[in-house]
């Protein structure tokens, strides 16, 4: 048998050896039922159809590439990816989750859009100043970076919700038209039926809860750790309600509905229990979405209980949405979704963009050692080798101890950026911190390899000869004999 | 009265081992057809090997194993209805996996160099299982088969990676016989020498016949 057709069976077991290694049937299926429904195919045919006019565009887009470079890199749109880095995104997308994950669409200007479970948002139009979104259902979050022109519109039913720079969370629930927006940064204006004509401005802390039959405003969440009411306690602490700013037709009690809002000076616990109780279904979707890294770190421990008669007091977590849709109900509902578990199903590109979308600076610094690590992990599968470095340095920053961090900077040295005398550096410093950490057999085999890669042939000897002394049966051992030399 | 449709939705099952194996194949695709959820679920856990096979042959197993794949038996039911013959099924089925995987990778190549992305920022090919002279042979491999003219390359990994008879690689690429072994010269050529100069797969291509041609 000839050399290369060896070299090709060695390829296809290897292939094979990772494909039994890995099972895609149930997301495969899953996935191809969640387009087959959404009639995502029917848009891509039609997509194929207009293959042959993208083609004749293409020279203009290349031009406009050019003209893109030259004009300082800045783009006259934004454009957005979904779900992976890579992806990119078009006019008409839509946002659809499979059950029990959210998705993302992550803007060229840094601002974001995340879908929760059970949800579909669709992104109508994009140009240089902002998108309009559609959310026909469900959860969404949204981060949209403030800059001079900023212009965002997300509706939802006959309702708009119009930013120029803010962090907010929208629930929409299109069989009961119910509208809940809760703003975490910045301000924004609802427009809509139960609102007067010029809208209703919502800023940070304060949750906006809107059906044709009237609005109501109400602080949601303190900043700090505070009291939060309970469903039913005439006796919780009351948080301050501020009144709708303009609609004077918001503040007359609703007449139609028996469970109708009550007036937006009415008891905030009142305020509460009805939003709660209108809301049980559309915050439902809001509960599944995933939660913050540090919401997710309280998720193992068993959610507290509430006491009917008192005062329950919840960890006040204004940068996670779903907790905060979770808490109008009152009581700490279980997430569905987290960057954790997506990278446990190995969704490396969703599990980083969710990452990223709640804060991955941030859990930089707070994540735990083990968590940190596996961060770094989803970044550097997920594609971003950057993000993945961040991670890497800060585990190894923050816990010395931890062997992980140096051996991953060292394979990304190696494998990403193909710098191979870094990637040495990186493995010598785990072999000498760690010389009978679980990953020396593979780092001194990757350090012999780096070496030989550098063209450092002296130090590869070197680092073969040490390996056939310490691993003589590792799995670099051929490659070690061959280094070695005599 | 329940529609046609929804009769066959209804009734579809997947066939059992003493049914007449062209009879299931019409009832299963009559199925597919009317968009029966649970013959779509079959139709997955029968081609998956298959197309799985074929998707990592021509790309490596990336990242994007999952999309293309995916793409794969999306498309499968969008053009059941245009096929014509149940039995051809199959080779319908592994020639679409090779058009898509070759869509992706046409499509990777301009993106790379619309977006001015370095092929070494891409995500590697995560083999971590094998030992570390395959793992680098396995990566190298794709990196030569990366320079290799898209045609070619799917000729080269279907016959040699995915093991296809050379009837099958021609059937799946939908082109003749002659036209599939030409192709396969070339890309042997090509491959031979784009192996030279890699420093991993130099040694091994030095032997055997490719280096005596």
């Amino acid at each position: 048998m000839s050399a290369v057709k060896e070299l090709m069976k060695e390829v296809a077991a290897a292939q094979k050896n990772e494909l039994r290694r890995i099972d895609i049937e149930s997301e495969v299926k899953h996935l191809v039922a969640a387009r087959m429904a959404e009639g995502t195919a029917k848009s891509r045919v039609e997509t194929r159809t207009w293959r042959w006019v993208s083609v004749g565009s293409a020279v203009a887009a290349v031009a406009a590439v050019v003209f893109v470079v030259v004009s300082l890199h800045r783009s006259p749109f934004l454009t957005f990816t979904i779900d992976a880095p890579t992806h990119f995104g078009q006019t008409g997308d839509l946002l659809a989750p499979p059950a029990g994950q959210a998705m993302a669409a992550v803007f060229s200007d840094g601002s974001r859009v995340v879908v929760g479970d059970s949800s579909h948002a669709r992104i109508d139009s994009v140009d240089a100043n902002g998108a309009a979104v559609t959310l026909d259902d469900g959860h969404l979050d949204a981060s949209i970076v403030h800059r001079a022109q900023t212009r965002w519109v997300v509706r939802a039913g006959d309702y708009q919700i119009r930013v120029t720079g803010t962090r907010f969370s929208t629930v929409w629930n299109r069989r009961d038209h119910a509208l809940t927006v809760r703003l975490y940064e910045g301000s924004v204006v609802v427009t809509g039926p139960g609102m007067a004509a010029s809208g209703a401005r919502v800023r940070a802390g304060h949750v906006l809860h809107a059906t044709a039959q009237g609005a109501t405003l109400a602080v949601a969440e303190p900043e700090a750790p505070a009291p939060q009411v309970v469903l039913g306690d005439p006796h919780a602490a009351e948080p301050v309600v501020e009144p709708l700013a303009p609609p004077a037709e918001a503040s007359e009690p609703a007449p139609a509905a028996p469970d109708a809002p009550p007036a937006v000076t009415a008891s905030p616990t009142r305020v509460h229990r009805w939003v709660a109780s209108r809301a049980t279904a559309s915050a439902r979707a809001a509960a599944q979405m995933s939660p913050t890294p540090a919401a997710a770190a309280h998720q193992a421990a068993p959610a507290p209980s509430v006491a009917p008669a008192a005062p329950a007091v919840a960890p006040a977590a204004p940068a996670a949405p779903a907790r905060a849709a979770a808490s109008l109900l009152g009581t700490p509902v279980p997430m569905a979704t987290t960057w954790r578990a997506l990278a446990r199903r190995a969704q490396y590109h969703q599990a980083l963009t969710l990452a990223l979308a709640e804060g991955f600076d941030r859990d930089c610094d707070q994540l735990r050692g083990d968590d940190l690590v596996l961060l770094g992990d989803v970044a550097r599968l997920g594609g971003d080798v950057r993000r993945a470095d961040q991670a890497y340095r800060a585990a190894l920053r923050r816990f010395p101890d931890l062997d992980r961090p140096a051996f991953a900077l060292g394979v990304m040295a190696f494998e990403s950026r193909h710098d191979y005398r870094d990637a040495a550096s990186w493995l010598s410093r785990y072999l000498h911190d760690h010389p009978t950490g679980p990953l020396a057999t593979e780092a001194a085999g990757r350090l012999l390899e780096a070496w030989d890669l550098a063209g450092e042939t002296a130090r590869a000897r070197e680092a073969a000869r040490t390996y056939l002394r310490d691993h003589p049966n590792g799995p670099h051992k051929a490659l070690a004999r061959r280094l070695a030399g005599p | 009265m329940p529609s046609k449709t929804r009769g066959s939705i209804l009734e579809f099952r997947p066939p059992a081992a003493a049914e007449d194996p062209q009879e299931a194949n019409r009832a299963f695709i009559a199925a597919l057809r009317a968009g029966d959820p649970r013959a779509r679920e079959v139709l997955v856990e029968r081609y998956l090997p298959l197309v799985q096979r074929l998707v990592a042959g021509a790309m490596g197993v990336e990242s994007d194993l999952v999309d293309v794949v995916q793409d794969v038996f999306v498309a499968v039911l969008e053009g059941v209805h245009k096929l014509k013959d149940p039995s051809a099924l199959q080779s319908w089925i592994a020639s679409l996996a090779v058009f898509t995987a070759r869509g992706r990778i046409r499509r990777k190549r301009r993106w790379r160099w619309i977006m001015f992305v370095p092929p070494e920022s891409l995500p590697d090919i995560p083999v971590r299982q094998s030992d570390g002279d395959t793992r680098m042979a396995v990566r190298a491999t794709y990196r030569v088969l990366d320079t290799l003219p898209t045609d070619e390359r799917l000729a080269f990994s279907m016959r040699f990676i995915a093991e296809m008879e050379l009837t099958e690689v021609a059937a799946a690429c939908r082109v003749s016989l002659a036209t599939i072994k030409r192709r396969l010269a070339r890309a042997e050529a090509r491959f031979l020498a784009a192996a030279q100069e890699s420093p991993v797969l130099k040694d091994r291509v030095d032997r055997g016949r490719w280096a005596s041609k």
